[in-house]
């Protein structure tokens, strides 16, 4: 199936995702935030990205931009539950327009994580492929 | 016996019309002997649901959250003592989203207005909160470990007595 990277600073929130997609035979790398997710698409390839959005270091958004600078093929499905004066929905909406190619609100429910990751998997697109 | 504390929420941290709850050693009993009309309980459909999508790994996910009950709530509170309202703020943040993701709406609640207070950094107002979240995770870490020892989906009359312990 396919290997995807997982981005969210909560390892609850990870431990849950993680255990959802590799269920349905996904190889899942973690990292706890945007500049450990980008060490790593360096030296993996992988076939999706799920982040969340607000992070500390470098949070979801930015990861989002940067990735898609050196990789415009990317797909990636943004996560977020809100903050600040940020609703989930309206944080999400950004993300789309940053270029994520679904996203997911929190709370979320599985099922609906491992639907949209498989259309997100449609073969549409090549995969993110590390750097060379 | 009177060890109650009120919960004094400010208009602007968005609180709700937060209850009184008991605190100190013997809150947690008086807590679990009550019968909570308070509307905080797990929702049982999303734990199934994730039962049914983690398969073998849904006890290992569950230990991780059964544990967050206890220490999330544990480590908002040292953020508290540590008088370090950006941290109080970023924990209390991801202890909302864990808590909304099993349903527990009110305690999601509670982690979301001690949010607004470390921004605020008007942290004396936090006590009487992070009071609440902890009873509440303690009560919900027995709650989920009670789910997982069951084997199958809750009996109809587990649903209607796990309710949390945010009320007066």
């Amino acid at each position: 199936m396919a290997h995807i990277l997982l981005v969210d600073d909560d390892e609850l929130m990870r431990a849950l995702l993680s255990g959802v997609l590799r269920r349905v035979n996904h190889t899942v790398i973690e990292a706890d935030n945007g500049r450990t997710a980008l060490q790593i698409l360096k030296k993996n390839s992988v076939d999706l990205i799920i982040t969340d959005i607000f992070m500390p270091e470098m949070d979801g958004m930015d990861l989002l931009t940067s990735i898609l600078s050196r990789y415009p093929d990317s797909k990636i499905i943004a996560i977020s539950g809100g903050y600040k004066a940020m609703n989930a929905q309206l944080s999400l909406r950004m993300a789309r327009g940053f270029g994520a190619v679904d996203v997911i609100a929190k709370p979320f429910r599985t099922a609906d994580v491992i639907r949209k990751v498989a259309r997100a998997l449609q073969p549409t697109n090549s995969p993110i492929r590390k750097e060379a | 016996m009177n060890n109650t504390q009120p919960a004094q929420n400010s208009p602007d941290t968005g609180a709700g019309p937060l209850r009184p709850v008991p605190s100190g050693p013997m809150a947690l009993q008086e807590c679990d002997t009550r019968n909570s009309d308070s509307g905080n309980t797990l929702d049982f459909a999303m734990l199934t649901e994730m039962k049914q999508e983690l398969g073998d790994s849904f006890s290992t996910v569950m230990q991780h959250f059964q544990a967050g009950m206890l220490a999330r709530p544990e480590k908002i509170s040292l953020a508290l003592q540590a008088n370090d309202p950006e941290l109080l703020a970023r924990e209390s943040h991801s202890f909302k989203s864990v808590c909304k993701q099993l349903g527990l709406t009110q305690m999601g609640q509670v982690a979301a207005n001690l949010e607004a207070i470390g921004r605020t950094g008007r942290l004396a107002e936090a006590e009487p909160l992070v009071g609440q979240l902890i009873a509440a995770g303690a009560w919900a870490h027995r709650e989920l470990k009670k789910y997982c020892a069951a084997s199958g989906p809750p009996p109809p009359f587990f649903q209607k007595t796990a309710s949390a312990p945010l009320r007066g």
